[in-house]
């Protein structure tokens, strides 16, 4: 019910939550986040635990919401060309989303690219000059084809319960590294499609949700943390208000016993002070170069949007915020219109990502942080309706670059027609675990006991793959 | 793990060994049933209680290599060898330990009673009855503590039986006498109050109930404030809270298709009504669960609650979108099982969907049997592309019944007025078919000289263009932005100047009338006020401004409203015909000569105009064709058809097939003659379908390549020969209309006929298919056994409860209720007290409230434990009753206070030696802060959410419908799962989408920023400010004010000094101008302008520092 249970203020208790496996690992954080470090082990990654090695230390996220069609992107598939307008020669799927028609080619040219030939289509011009940084997964697969139940599988791992998202998992086992800010940050998430169940901590401690900046409703250029400032008095009168409290707050302990929870709370206030002004000087873009915006597409209406999201994203990861996800707003499903939507869409966000690509380079920063981009699903190489692809859980391509992976690799492979993904597949669990390994943890250890039983991301599987690491 | 703990616990596995114990268990030759029986009943509690702790295989170390489990195990001896000698105590080293009889004394620490060493000599001579090896059924995981029946243990006594208020007590004390911890003090008087008010109505005690407490010091104050409080009508609120974070109550499904869940509030208010009645518990276990398979009560009042009860199996979240729609409905099930077993019996069913349970006695056949309850329930109302959940009428059956008879007759006469205009509908299109060239060309005439703008396209505004219907891609509509002065202006030219019609379609389910400015002139002040019945697709209507006087040129043509607009979709205009009232378009004289219909000429001028700017399979070749100038029309129109002959072959120019033969032959003569060969074509299709429907009326559409695109022309909802039913009525004859009009009397009639519409709340019906699940592989629908498994109990956790019969025509819910409601269930009164212990005192007896199996915590009092689960049993199941024992105790009343004796003995408070200082939860907190300011509505009851129900409250677009801001209680704020409410998500609110047996209670930053600067905290702070400052003049007096307001008591003399000394400095005139805002802020915050506004901020301050103070947050 609803009453205050003592904060786990002792090791024992610590572990106790978080299980026998894991939990050492992702003490450190924990204890840090609650501004108990002393009472708790020194910090011990690396020595316990996780077989594989820290390659990446964040990860930055750009979440296409909608779901990007893989065969007119990254996947190739001559034959969907040589065969447009005939029937699909194996069977489709038992279930589908909707029914769709026959093959259907891309209106889009692809070629190859870079050092290792990679393939990228028309759509993707700026990326594909960075080709060689990245990783393509071209097997990956799930199982739920509408869109709230696959954002929640990539998100969470999980399309039916409840589960805490990928980007509390990884702050749970590593902390954050400033903190003065969240450890887990999404810009302009969406709140459709399973919402703050894309990034909520679910039953983890409420310090590992995900702290959303706006929502896909407002401009990333509008968008702020919930209550990070308040505009009535300045910042000394602020200041004055919150010696008082603390006085109040001291006084008050001295009339009780000692309580590491009234301690936590006065500690939180001072947290919160310099996380309000550290917010807001991550956010403020005023000190960019004209080159750098421009790097970013931020000079030009279509790029802005998205440019300043991948901004802040390298702006957060340069502070030490371990999860950055960008989500660029749900307007990939192209049932219909698939030219002129892709068209738009790519235009979008494709010189924002390649700028992002390049300062991260350039600052040495691609070295260990992993960038993720892809959505929750791919579409279906046939036609639905005139001009349009339908939802296609089964062959979907993502790409990872920097944070460890091997530069210029192409993993895994869909059909001839890209409708299923074919050789060395992998599964939302196997993208999860190898995710986790790249941050140096592991996923069968990352454990949280709750109703019973010990939770983990990647629930009763997950294959870590390791052809991916560099 | 104490001692207590320790014996207890093995008591009570030996009571399961023995209910377990088969016919085929082993045991000695000879043993007759008789004998196995006095062991057993006699023997073995004695083996548990006095020396299992250290002699049985489930000791933690067995000393002496000795157990007792068995027969094998005791002739097989210990270290020293044997130990009994069957048939001989004397000569039985066992006997002579237990006599205290030389150097080996057992039990070690107590000596046994004469009658307890007489039963065990008894035994021994009988030549030890008992089985000879354990029995194979008897797994650990069924003799677990928490499977074995609630014991009946005598309060202990205690040396300081002063202490004690009641029973309680005796229990507490008698823990912490045994390892020597003495209880903390009692509270002091305006700590206990605060402590009993918020744990009793989430809500702090008044001033003056604070005072009236303190000036009490009569024997029976503390059991009057009890009573106060537990009859208050906000207990049900406190309590109902709490059981609601257990149902996982939630106002919207969360999930993917986040629908609102606009029945489930009534839920919510039937717990608190519930709760405020002392619904007893069993009462309230099996209204939820099956609600309703219980009698139908007389009264309608007890009918509606028992339905609405069962919301409780339907609040969970869905995958409504998900299209394995076997899966959904498994998924469904799944949830509702883990809910109730959770809930109910503290355990995690869920488990054992896949694979056995790994640690409890819950196989896979259990879950498969118990699912079969559940999913031979009807949860969901369909199961359609967005499947929609149950919902249940809650009226009695005979009134449900003449609704529906009620509801059918108007669908009949609705249907009898449909038909009739359907036919009409069709005379007149047949009609109207035989003039499409007629329209074609007047419309293209009439487009020639109309302006068509979509209302998106406005030139300047603040309105938003949405496309996001749903269910509608690609449908544009302008809505309101933000708030305030909303308008949209387009720049307009005309050829000439003269008087321009304005026409605009729009959809608005309420009124909102604009004003129609041109070049900042106003024409029109309340335009557009039309209501048409929904602000979707199909609310679209045609609408006449009037006419407005344009210019030559440029005209800045501006609408505007403060607030919302209607939806608007497009805008028409078009000159102003000379031919009178009526006309009201364009037309070309001959066309309206030959009786073209106005309304029907704009829809095709429309069509028209579109086929201009978007590709049109039908009227693409019209409009190429149409542009050609009429004095040279042939030899151009040759022209231009090799062109389209040439583009139709390499692909570049595609028509229907059917339309693009009009190329062939010879090129068209004239733009009329070509509108002929339209006509033809039309009329031919119409034709063909006509004689097609005659001969096979379910015939849907007509075969052939392009023909079904060129009915639809005709026949379609988006045929410019479509007229919506207002439209099409003042066209058709006389006795048609007549008909029309009796017709639709009748109907209206049987709708004003309709008995009042029926409350419905979410709920379940036994309506589904009965019959029990197969198992399934590793929980795999796709991976079925073939025989079902018979629906049922999971039996071996409760053993001693006969498992019910579970009736073949019903799901069986009813019967599972039953069964978790046997006064032997080992479970469900356990579970129920242990939830209210851990509400009064932040933990539980067994810390994991909701998990009482291997995996979760024994009980740190585990008589305590199983007393209260019997006194609750005893006390018939009344909730008020066991609130008011506990507050009652002396250990309730404990300070909070930790001495260090504490700390070392008993660091994690398991024995209750102080009480546990709590923070205030989300809702106290919001509340709180409301109540401290003055501004709490306590009314009670009732919906917040002003969404429809089953309508998205947040969409693609990420908007989130829900409001917030009315002053009730945060019980009554909407809980939409997937966008809660800020404070809710910062401050430990659990996640709406899950059962949550405790919240959590954690620290953070996000916290303080939302104590430091929400519109909700600075509010509560000024108001409060403004209240000391308006109430009483001098400053130390607004400090008294202020603490008392906040803190129930009056400042200490430091703290006076402290807050008089900070508002000094807050208002003594600034030296120099500070920077005035905080880093990356665009709107820089102006220091205070003069006295009285810097004296407002200090006191707001003031008040903030105590409304966010830990003395506030906190609850010792």
């Amino acid at each position: 019910m609803t009453h205050f249970r003592p904060l786990p203020h002792s090791r024992r208790e610590l572990l106790r939550a978080s299980g026998a496996g894991f939990g050492m690992l992702a003490l450190s954080g924990l204890a840090r986040s609650l501004g108990l470090q002393d009472q708790v082990l020194p910090e011990t990654r690396g020595s316990l635990g996780s077989p594989w090695p820290v390659r990446a230390k964040r990860v930055i996220f750009l979440f296409m919401h909608g779901g990007p069609s893989q065969v007119d992107t990254f996947d190739y598939k001559p034959l969907l060309h040589r065969d447009n307008g005939k029937p699909l020669p194996f069977d489709k799927p038992r279930i589908q989303f909707a029914e769709t028609g026959n093959l259907l080619e891309s209106p889009w040219k692809f070629a190859q690219h870079g050092q290792s030939g990679a393939w990228v289509s028309e759509l993707f011009p700026e990326v594909a000059r960075h080709v060689d940084k990245l990783c393509f997964v071209k097997s990956l697969w799930g199982t739920n084809e509408a869109h709230g139940g696959a954002l929640l599988a990539l998100h969470t791992g999980s399309a039916t319960f409840v589960r805490p998202s990928m980007g509390s998992w990884i702050v749970y086992g590593l902390g954050s590294e400033n903190e003065n800010l969240p450890g887990f940050i999404t810009i302009c998430p969406t709140l459709g499609h399973g919402g703050v169940g894309n990034w909520s901590s679910a039953f983890l401690p409420g310090i590992y949700q995900g702290t959303p900046i706006g929502n896909a409703s407002v401009p990333a250029k509008e968008a702020r943390f919930a209550n990070s400032s308040r505009g009535d008095v300045t910042r000394e009168t602020q200041r004055a208000g919150l010696d008082l409290l603390a006085e109040e707050n001291r006084a008050h302990l001295a009339r009780h016993s000692a309580d590491a929870a009234l301690d936590a709370r006065i500690a939180s206030f001072e947290l919160a002070f310099r996380m309000q002004t550290e917010a807001p000087r991550a956010m403020d873009l005023s000190g960019e170069t004209p080159e750098t915006l421009k790097l970013y597409g931020i000079d030009e209406k279509t790029t802005e949007n998205f440019g300043r999201q991948c901004l802040l994203a390298r702006r957060f990861a340069e502070a030490g915020v371990r999860f950055i996800q960008c989500t660029h707003s749900y307007k990939w499903d192209q049932h219909e219109n698939l030219k002129a939507g892709h068209e738009q869409n790519a235009r979008e966000v494709d010189l924002p990502i390649a700028g992002l690509l390049a300062d991260l380079e350039a600052r040495g920063l691609l070295e260990d942080t992993l960038v993720i981009w892809g959505g929750e699903f791919g579409r279906t190489p046939t036609a639905q309706g005139m001009d349009g692809r339908d939802h296609n859980p089964h062959g979907f391509t993502m790409w990872l670059a920097g944070g460890g992976t091997k530069r210029g690799l192409s993993y895994g492979s869909t059909d001839d027609y890209g409708f299923f993904a074919r050789d060395d597949k992998v599964h939302i669990h196997d993208f999860h675990a190898t995710l986790l390994a790249l941050l140096g943890l592991d996923h069968e250890r990352l454990t949280w006991r709750y109703a019973g039983r010990d939770f983990r991301l990647t629930d009763v599987s997950g294959r870590v793959v390791s052809e991916l690491f560099a | 793990m104490g001692l207590r703990e320790t014996l207890s616990k093995t008591l009570l596995v030996a009571i399961a060994l023995c209910s377990q114990a088969s016919p085929s268990a082993a045991h000695p030759q000879g043993q007759s049933e008789s004998d196995l029986e006095f062991f057993e009943s006699k023997v073995r509690p004695l083996l548990v209680d006095r020396c299992y702790e250290c002699h049985a295989s489930t000791s933690k170390r067995i000393k002496g290599d000795f157990k007792l489990d068995t027969y094998d195990d005791l002739l097989l001896g210990g270290e020293n060898g044997a130990v009994v000698v069957p048939g001989d105590p004397k000569s039985s080293r066992l006997i002579q330990a237990i006599h205290y009889d030389g150097d080996l004394r057992m039990p070690p620490k107590a000596e046994l009673a004469k009658a307890e060493i007489a039963i065990l000599e008894d035994w021994v001579e009988r030549g030890l009855p008992m089985p000879r090896t354990a029995p194979e059924s008897a797994k650990p995981a069924a003799l677990h503590w928490a499977f074995q029946p609630v014991s009946n243990p005598k309060p202990p006594a205690v040396r300081d039986a002063a202490w004690c208020s009641n029973d309680i007590d005796r229990f507490i004390l008698a823990g912490l006498e045994a390892i020597d911890l003495e209880p903390a003090p009692r509270a002091d008087r305006a700590t206990l109050l605060r402590r009993l008010s918020l744990d009793l109505i989430g809500l702090p005690p008044s001033p003056s109930e604070l005072a009236r407490f303190q000036a009490d010091l009569s024997p029976g104050a503390w059991e009057r404030e009890v009573d106060r409080l537990l009859a208050s009508p906000h207990y049900g609120e406190r309590w109902g809270r709490a059981w609601l974070d257990l149902a996982r109550y939630s106002d919207s499904n969360g999930l993917d298709e986040n629908l609102a869940m606009g029945t489930a509030w009534r839920y919510r208010d039937w717990v608190v009504r519930a709760l405020n009645d002392d619904l007893t518990y069993d009462k309230f276990l099996t209204w939820q669960l099956a609600g309703d398979l219980c009698p139908e009560p007389a009264d309608t009042q007890a009918l509606r609650d028992q339905l609405t009860a069962t919301g409780f199996l339907v609040l969970g979240p869905k995958m409504l979108a998900e299209q394995d729609k076997e899966k959904l409905v498994l998924d469904v099930v799944d949830e509702q099982m883990d809910v109730a077993f959770r809930t109910f019996q503290g355990l995690t069913m869920g488990c054992a969907r896949c694979h056995d349970h790994k640690f409890d006695p819950i196989s896979q056949r259990d879950y498969t049997a118990v699912a079969g309850i559940f999913s031979s329930t009807a949860s969901m109302a369909n199961l359609g592309f967005v499947s929609r959940w149950n919902e249940r009428q809650l009226a009695p059956k005979a009134q449900i019944q003449t609704r529906l008879e009620a509801e059918a007759r108007r669908d009949k006469a609705k249907q009898a007025l449909e038909d009739l205009r359907a036919r009409a509908a069709d005379s007149l299109l047949l009609h109207w078919t035989a003039d499409t060239a007629a329209y074609l060309l007047a419309a293209t005439a009439a487009a020639r000289s109309a302006v068509i703008v979509e209302a998106e396209d406005f030139s300047r505004g603040n309105l938003i263009r949405d496309d996001s219907t749903y269910g509608s891609p690609g449908s544009v509509i302008a809505r309101q932005g933000t708030g305030g002065l909303q308008f949209a202006e387009y720049d307009l030219t005309f050829q000439a100047q003269g008087r321009q019609v304005l026409e605009v379609r729009m959809a608005a389910e309420d009124s909102r009338p604009m004003r129609v400015l041109l070049d900042g002139a106003l024409v029109f002040e309340s335009a557009l006020a039309e209501k048409t019945g929904s602000w979707k697709l199909d609310g679209q209507r045609w609408f006449k401004v009037g006419a407005l006087d344009a210019r030559s040129g440029r005209n800045v043509l501006r609408l505007e409203r403060d607030g919302s607009v209607p939806h608007l979709d497009q805008l028409l205009l078009y000159p102003e015909s000379g031919a009178g009232e009526g006309a009201g378009w364009p037309v070309a004289g001959n066309a309206l000569a030959a009786g073209l219909e106005p309304v029907l000429l704009r829809a095709w001028t429309l069509r028209l105009e579109s086929a201009e700017h978007k590709q049109d399979p039908i009227f693409g070749l019209w409009t190429r064709f149409a542009l050609l100038p009429a004095a040279e029309f042939e030899p151009r129109a040759r022209a231009l058809t090799a062109e389209l002959r040439a583009a139709r072959d390499d692909k570049s120019f595609e028509q229907n097939p059917l339309v693009i033969r009009l190329l062939e032959g010879a090129p068209p003569v004239s733009l009329s003659e070509l509108a002929g060969r339209y006509q033809v074509l039309i009329s031919g299709v119409d034709a063909q379908w006509r004689e097609l429907h005659a001969k096979d009326p379910k015939a849907e559409r007509v075969p052939g390549e392009g023909a079904e695109a060129l009915r639809l022309l005709v026949h379609g909802k988006e045929s410019p020969f479509h007229l919506a039913a207002s439209e099409m009525e003042p066209l058709v004859p006389e006795a048609t209309r007549t008909e029309i009009v009796a017709l639709r009397g009748a109907f209206e009639a049987s709708e004003r006929a309709l008995p009042p519409e029926i409350d419905a709340a979410l709920g379940v019906a036994d309506d589904a298919e009965i019959a029990g699940l197969p198992l399934m592989k590793r929980g795999n629908h796709l991976d079925k056994s073939p025989q079902p498994v018979a629906r049922g109990v999971p039996a071996s956790i409760a053993t001693k409860v006969t498992s019910p019969k579970i009736p073949e025509f019903q799901s069986g819910r009813l019967e599972l209720a039953q069964w978790m409601l046997d006064p032997e269930h080992p479970l469900t009164s356990r579970v129920a007290v242990n939830r209210l212990w851990q509400g009064h005192f932040g933990s539980g007896l067994v810390r994991s409230s909701s998990n009482f199996g291997l995996r979760g915590d024994p009980p740190s009092n585990p008589e305590l434990l199983d007393w209260l689960a019997r006194e609750f049993v005893r006390r018939h199941w009344s909730m008020k009753s066991m609130h008011k024992l506990i507050c009652m105790s002396s250990a309730y009343q404990c300070a909070s206070e930790v001495r260090a004796d504490m700390e070392l003995a008993d660091p994690t408070n398991r024995l209750f030696s102080h009480q546990n200082r709590r923070r205030l939860d989300a809702e106290q907190l919001r509340d709180g802060l409301l109540f401290a300011s003055g501004s709490l509505d306590l009314s009670i009851g009732g919906s917040l959410l002003e969404i429809k129900n089953a309508e998205y409250v947040t969409n693609d677009q990420s908007k989130d419908a829900a409001r917030y801001d009315a002053p009730r209680r945060s019980l009554y704020l909407p809980i939409i799962r997937n966008a809660m409410l800020d404070l809710f998500s910062a401050f430990d609110y659990p996640d709406p989408s899950m059962t949550v047996e405790q919240r959590p209670s954690t620290t953070s930053p996000i916290q303080a920023l939302y104590l430091m600067n929400s519109p909700l905290v600075l509010t509560a702070s000024s108001k409060l400010a403004k209240t000391a400052i308006d109430s009483r003049g001098d400053a130390r007096a607004r400090v008294d004010l202020l603490y008392e307001s906040t803190h129930g008591r009056a400042p200490a003399k430091d703290e006076v000094d402290r807050a008089l000394g900070f508002i000094a400095r807050a208002t003594a005139p600034r030296a120099e101008e500070l920077p005035r805002t905080n880093i990356g802020q665009e709107a820089g915050a102006k220091p205070a302008e003069d006295a009285a506004a810097r004296e407002s901020e200090a006191w707001s301050l003031l008040a903030q520092v105590l409304l966010v103070s830990n003395e506030f947050l906190f609850v010792d």
